[in-house]
């Protein structure tokens, strides 16, 4: 850990206003060198992804399957930090950053957190559990093309929903990577 | 030995209620009619089925009534803009415990989405479908 190398002092200049120092991350995904890495705070994505990418990245995810997806052309507006006190878009994560490069299909990938959200919701309160499993059919619905692809527009409704109403973190959080995937990759959710 | 009382606001009136009062029991008190479907006074809280879920000013999400205690200083809305917001209301209509007799979700939405719970337990006489 760099704190131990340099000490209090220079760890806190390091970073930028309201993130200082830096954070340990989980790099995955399409990257050559996948591990964990200690990385100052208030990178861009933009840097991030020449540093870990293949050349070919199309969306990060920042924070997991709880967290955002951000695509390319958000890239060098992106910041990754504690939220707050940082200029453009920042995201706080808890150290998880996935690449996926273009080859890469976002329905799938939201198909996956989506099937391990609805796995891992409790089942106590409705909107997590009766919005894991309509999200989840609904986006599979759109792709098989039984329903028409406004029909996005509800489930991103639904998932707002979930976000004000659902008991816990996680039903609360389902709509971030729904909504950042489905908003910004919408194309690939329909065709 | 004399009870706190908590003072806060309800859908724009001020009321005072004994401290670990629900928001729930506090809207009755006022007669604000908020709807429940697995809230039930003989048994335990549970707060699952968020039917009777309220805006308090300042929080970000939308807190069960019947789970949520009254604090001090609270503003609640029981039927505002966000509560009513289309979120909602798809919410009713994605309910898939909702009865073929109720009304469907899309007539007159937030008007359906307040009235079907009460529909509900006054036909059935059920409090636990959730």
């Amino acid at each position: 850990m760099m704190i131990m190398r340099i000490g209090a002092e220079e760890f806190r200049a390091m970073g930028v206003e309201g993130s200082s120092g830096s954070k340990l991350f989980s790099v995955s995904g399409d990257t050559p060198k996948a591990g964990i890495y200690e990385i100052e705070m208030g990178m861009t994505l933009e840097d991030f992804v020449k540093e870990f990418g293949d050349g070919d990245a199309k969306a990060v995810q920042v924070g997991g399957a709880s967290g955002f997806c951000v695509p390319r052309k958000r890239f060098s507006e992106t910041h990754i930090g504690y939220q707050g006190g940082l200029k453009g878009f920042s995201l706080p994560t808890g150290g998880s950053m996935m690449i996926f490069n273009s080859s890469r299909s976002m329905y799938n990938v939201l198909h996956n957190y989506l099937d391990f959200f609805e796995e891992e919701s409790c089942g106590q309160c409705t909107p997590c559990r009766v919005g894991c499993q309509q999200l989840r059919k609904g986006i599979e619905a759109i792709k098989r093309g039984e329903k028409s692809h406004k029909y996005l527009n509800d489930l991103l409704r639904l998932s707002e929903t979930m976000n004000l109403t659902a008991k816990c973190g996680l039903g609360q959080s389902v709509a971030n990577s729904f909504s950042s995937i489905v908003e910004n990759f919408r194309e690939e959710m329909i065709y | 030995m004399s009870e706190k009382m908590i003072n806060l606001v309800i859908d724009g009136n001020k009321t005072s209620v004994p401290e670990g009062t629900t928001l729930l029991e506090a809207a009755k008190a006022e007669n604000v009619k908020v709807p429940t479907l697995c809230h039930h006074d003989d048994l335990c809280i549970a707060g699952n089925c968020r039917v009777c879920v309220v805006e308090v000013d300042g929080w970000r999400v939308l807190p069960a009534a019947c789970a949520s205690p009254a604090m001090e200083g609270m503003v609640v809305y029981t039927n505002s803009p966000r509560y009513a917001a289309p979120g909602r209301t798809s919410w009713a209509s994605w309910y898939p415990s909702i009865p073929a007799s109720a009304p469907p979700a899309t007539a007159a939405p937030a008007a359906n989405f307040r009235t079907w719970p009460r529909n509900i337990i006054s036909t059935t006489r059920s409090t636990s479908i959730c």
